[in-house]
């Protein structure tokens, strides 16, 4: 029969209700009640139908449902109207039996269902008698879902009526709910096996969307036991005796996929967390180990330990209650894992897939976790068995692998956790690089919550041991990068290819090493843990190390400066132990630069600068002066040259912007400048034995404006400004006339350019330059002096303006032009504002001709 | 207009991340793009360095993302992420120093690691004169500060996260002065953070016989070393630059204001 075919019949049959329903209301608004029942019986001839579908059966019993409630409430009111009259009106007992005559079982239970339970509902009937009596009649009607509908009518129209006042009437309640739902249960089964067998799935489905009808039998039973009370009454005991036992027996014999996988999950959903701990055992070793063999028990399993877990951790969070003290004993008495492992043990002597295998431990492995926090006994059991019981063709490593990543999700201490013989036993039989790296990806997150990972050496050969396989990790690229998929970036002048996600571990795993130790008071301890990583593991790969590395230098280097500032208050205790650590670190680096000279020299530079920083401060000068020339050494050999940086863009150089330059020798003499300029330490001569030397890399730059800059910024290395040692005693560097030799040299440097323009904007940089020496107190560097530049400015300014007609807003060069006027003219107007302030009094700003 | 300044956020070698008060200020939406809707650029002064989530983050804080390069920055590498970012086949430039427009402001930035010398404020006013900006914000110091020089606004952002660097430590005296002359309720704050490792750690130093260092030592050179995350926010409209000093002490969150208007 097609869709078509039962649409229209769905809607015959509903046009005919409604019909039929509203001369039903005629007549019993005419007080005419048995033409009325006639008519009511009409539209519940409806409910005998076969060619509809549980949805479509669905939408008939809802229009039913509906007329009868108004047949109902009819009722209701007259019995109550006669009742005032006469309190032994037999009304509703007549009824009860008239309506017995209708001549169809269908329509003839319905309407005995209706009267029936308005019967009970004006507490003046048997109400026993009746339930019995309806309970038994619906045996009358066999065909599943006519069957199915009837019964669930009878329990929705019941539900609110059952009698729980005395121990007997729950008795009854209780074995009438049992008995709806096992006669359900059986009308549901048999369904499956109606029509033809090329239906099955699709009775499968059908099925499945009537499921909650036999569910509900179950949901009243546990709200009845949870209600009722007795002076005697246990509602654990008396689930675990009289409504337990009966209902697995029905799931057990029914041998059905479908209900068995429905119904447990009822079970484990409704009834409350401590009526499982007792029948624990049962469920399952009578329950589980007895069920149809093709049904997955890992899902069930899951759910019942999910909920064990919930309510565990519900428990803890209102630590103050006083039952659960009572609640935890029953769990230690119970020995939770020990119940789940002795009902696995049995269930592996059966066929079980392996996926289930390894879903049922995971659950095993949280139960643990949660309720024996501190008992790895469970664990190790379970690699244990996993590792004995199944050959290696078994170990099908996709399957397990959850095994590993379960326990590092869920343990407290992960360094703890790796010390698992088992565990690592296990680990090892792991050969797929893949499934490795997934499991170190785990461990390295989990250390990443952490806040500090306090560890010692042994501890970091447990953990780092995981991480290997992140730090060899090469950069060559496989197949599936190849095609697209990943993100990657080119380093090393294009030459190689890196993922984002291998920078990304890279990234993590420094963070790790700041996490080592990081509140420990034992700061030499402190370095030789990270030494010792970095010995140990990070060198293992030598191509990645300029991830690495900086990290590890910047961390010692941070701990070595708040050891020699300690030692610098306790008379020098450390400093023997202080200068073997700058030596140590120096060796670092050097490997750092031996492997990566070629791209990484600007950042070896850079690290070298900072060493030299910290030596200076701590009052090391030997230890500075040799990180001093580490520094020019990288400068000379690979700097100098244009070579330590990964690549640099091909983008235009402006030589007019003093800021934006790609030239990599300027850059690195302004980084070293920056560093020499904030020493304070060193002895006077080799001072000044390194800052010539530096000036002379400046004036040996290739390009003019280059030259020009390093000279003039030279300057400041002859004069110190800041006074930065705490003590205040050292006396700052001040040679007037070697910073007015740079100025001078450096305004030569720009006369020679060819390039006027830039000769110009170089003149206006120095002179810029000169005022804030001025300011600074050079008085060499006097009023005079920049006068004379003022009108050398001026000079040139003029000649270009005569040289050439420049009007032409567009064209670049009177807009450069333009634009060098506006800087000369912002550089006069800040000198007009110092004048106020009663500095540069004596420069000249206006052309006097 | 709102604009962010942020920058020296050394992850992951100096620093783990930006603290979690400042992340979920700074985005309030993560999961959306931009995470803050109220944010229109951040401006970012690098040494961001090597984090390419922390990128991300500030990437997707506004509509209008600006690097410029740290020291430390591998700009070959933080240029071709920020491409997968953007999304565009245009090459992303992370130059020295940028320089941004809004109404009668001209905003300049840059880390400041070849401003000569380093932080010299009358230096810092020379390039500010070269760039022709209202606002010079820069960095590379670690230690938020604002201030008015010459008629142009100075904003140093300090470190997101708090990095540590390698200058030369606070001079106590001078940092005391400072705090009990304006900031007596931030000294308070600052005490209580340097103590509490002290006090955890305690216990450890009972089990060493002799130890080298107390937890005493190390929390007075904390004092002087330490740097306090912050980072700035610049609301700007036409000649007017409000900025707003966020710092992290403490466990608490910090704003302070401070007003700019260009003559």
């Amino acid at each position: 029969m097609n869709k078509n075919d039962s649409k229209s019949i769905l809607q015959g049959c509903l046009s005919n209700i409604n019909h039929q329903s509203h001369l039903m209301k005629q007549c019993l608004n005419d007080s005419n009640l048995l033409q009325a029942l006639k008519h009511c019986s009409n539209f519940l001839n409806e409910l005998r139908i076969n060619q509809l579908s549980p949805k479509q059966y669905y939408e008939l019993y809802i229009a039913v449902f509906d007329s009868l409630d108004y047949l109902c409430n009819h009722l209701l009111a007259s019995y109550k109207a006669k009742h005032k009259k006469n309190t032994e009106t037999p009304f509703l007992t007549d009824l009860y039996e008239l309506v017995q005559y209708s001549g169809n079982i269908v329509p003839r239970l319905y309407m005995l269902i209706a009267v029936g339970t308005t019967f009970i509902s004006t507490n003046n009937a048997p109400t026993e008698a009746i339930m019995k009596d309806m309970i038994e009649m619906c045996r009358g009607v066999q065909n599943p879902i006519r069957g199915l509908f009837l019964r669930y009518y009878l329990s929705q129209r019941i539900k609110d009526l059952l009698p729980i006042g005395t121990k007997h009437e729950f008795d009854e309640t209780v074995t009438f709910l049992i008995n709806n739902f096992i006669e359900m249960n059986k009308l549901w089964v048999r369904l499956q096996h109606q029509g033809h067998s090329s239906e099955r799935e699709l009775r499968y489905q059908e099925r499945k969307e009537l499921k909650i009808l036999v569910g509900s039998n179950l949901v009243r039973l546990s709200q009845i036991i949870d209600d009722f009370t007795d002076d005697e009454y246990s509602p654990e005991s008396y689930y675990k005796d009289h409504v337990f036992p009966i209902i697995i027996e029905q799931v057990i014999q029914c041998k059905d996929h479908l209900a068995q996988t429905y119904l447990i999950d009822v079970i484990i959903q409704i009834f409350p967390d401590n009526f499982h701990f007792i029948t624990l055992n049962m469920l399952l070793n009578n329950l589980f180990l007895n069920l149809n063999p093709t049904l997955n028990k890992s899902e069930l399993i899951s759910t019942l330990i999910e909920r064990f877990i919930n309510y565990h951790q519900q428990q803890q969070d209102e630590e103050n209650g006083e039952e659960n003290e009572k609640e935890e004993e029953m769990f230690t008495s119970l020995r939770l894992f020990d119940e789940f492992w002795g009902f696995y043990e049995k269930l592996t002597t059966m066929n079980v897939p392996l996926e289930e295998h390894s879903s049922i431990l995971q659950s095993f492995i949280r139960l643990s976790l949660v309720f024996e926090r501190d008992n790895y006994e469970n664990l190790n059991k379970i690699y244990k068995f996993v590792t004995e019981n199944f050959s290696s063709e078994e170990i099908d490593e996709k399957i397990w692998l959850n095994l590993l990543i379960t326990p590092i999700q869920n343990f407290d201490s992960i360094s703890s956790l790796l010390k698992l013989s088992f565990f690592n036993e296990f680990y090892n039989r792991i050969s797929n690089q893949l499934y490795q790296k997934q499991i170190s990806l785990e461990i390295l997150n989990k250390l990443l919550d952490q806040d500090e990972i306090v560890c010692d050496v042994k501890e970091i050969d447990i953990i780092f041991k995981f991480l290997l396989i992140l730090i060899k990790e090469s950069n060559e690229l496989n197949v599936s990068k190849q095609m697209g998929i990943v993100k990657t970036v080119k380093i090393e002048n294009g030459e190689k290819l890196v993922t984002n996600e291998f920078l990304i571990n890279q990234s993590n795993i420094c963070k790790v090493l700041g996490k080592i130790n990081k509140n420990s008071i034992d700061l030499f301890e402190k370095i030789s843990n990270i030494t010792y990583v970095r010995k140990k593991f990070l060198n293992k790969n030598l191509a990645s190390i300029v991830y690495t590395y900086p990290t590890v230098i910047q961390l010692i280097l941070d701990i070595l400066k708040t050891i020699g500032l300690i030692n610098l208050t306790k008379s020098g205790k450390f400093t023997n132990k202080l200068i073997n650590q700058f030596k140590n670190l120096s060796i670092i680096i050097d490997e750092l630069y031996e492997h990566h000279q070629v791209f990484n020299s600007q950042l070896v530079l850079n690290l070298y600068l900072n060493c030299t920083m910290v030596a200076d401060q701590l009052n090391l000068p030997t230890i500075t002066f040799e990180f001093f020339n580490k520094c020019f050494i990288v400068y000379e050999e690979t700097l100098m040259v244009g070579q330590g940086q990964g690549s640099v863009h091909g983008r235009g150089i402006n030589p007019q912007d003093s800021m934006n330059h790609n030239s990599i020798q300027y850059q690195s003499i302004l980084l070293i400048l920056n560093k020499l300029n904030f020493t304070r330490n060193l002895p006077r001569e080799d001072y000044q034995s390194l800052i010539t030397k530096l000036t002379l890399y400046g004036s040996k730059l290739l390009k003019k404006q280059d030259q020009c800059r390093s000279i003039y910024n030279c300057g400041h290395l002859f004069w110190w400004t800041e006074t930065l040692e705490t003590n205040q005693t050292i006396e700052l560097f001040k040679d007037d006339k070697r910073v007015l030799e740079c100025l001078q040299k450096s305004l030569r440097v720009a006369d020679s350019c060819i390039d006027p323009y830039l000769s110009l904007k170089l003149f206006i940089e120095i002179l810029n330059k000169c005022l804030v020496f001025n300011i600074h107190g050079n008085t060499l560097v006097n009023d005079n002096y920049i006068n004379g530049l003022i009108e050398l400015i001026y000079n040139n300014i003029e000649n270009l303006n005569n040289d050439y007609d420049l009007k032409d807003t567009e064209d670049q060069e009177y807009r450069l032009f333009k634009s060098l006027e506006e800087y000369f003219s912002r550089t006069l107007q800040y000198i007009e504002m110092q004048k106020e302030e009663e500095r540069l009094e004596d420069i000249v700003t206006k052309l006097t001709v | 207009m709102l604009t962010l300044a942020i920058g020296d956020l050394y992850i992951p070698d100096r620093a783990i991340e930006i603290p979690a008060k400042f992340r979920k200020l700074l985005a309030p939406n993560p999961q959306s793009i931009p995470s803050n809707n109220k944010i229109s650029q951040v401006l970012c002064l690098g040494n961001v360095t090597s984090s390419l989530e922390t990128l991300q983050f500030l990437h997707n804080l506004s509509p209008s993302f600006h690097l410029v390069r740290g020291e430390f920055d591998d700009t070959n590498i933080l240029s071709q992420q920020l491409n997968q970012l953007t999304g565009s086949d245009e090459v992303s430039d992370v130059p020295n120093y940028k320089i941004t427009i809004h109404d009668n402001l001209r905003i300049g930035f840059t880390n400041g690691y070849s401003v000569i010398p380093k932080n010299d404020p009358l230096s810092l006013s020379a390039l500010a004169r070269e760039l022709d900006v209202d606002i010079l914000i820069w960095g590379g110091t670690h230690k938020v500060e604002a201030y008015i020089l010459d008629g142009k606004f100075f904003i140093n952002p300090g470190s997101a996260t708090g990095a540590f660097g390698f200058d030369w430590p606070n001079d106590e005296e001078d940092e005391e002065d400072e705090d009990e002359e304006d900031e007596g309720e931030e000294k308070g704050e600052e005490k209580l953070e340097y103590e509490e490792p002290a006090s955890t750690k305690s216990g450890q130093i009972q089990k060493d016989s002799d130890p080298d260092f107390t937890a005493e030592d190390i929390a007075q050179v904390a004092h002087q070393t330490s740097n306090i995350p912050s980072f700035c926010l610049l609301e700007t409209h036409t000649s007017t630059c409000t900025l707003y000093i966020y710092t992290y002490l403490g466990e608490e969150v910090k704003v302070d204001k401070v007003t700019y208007h260009k003559e």
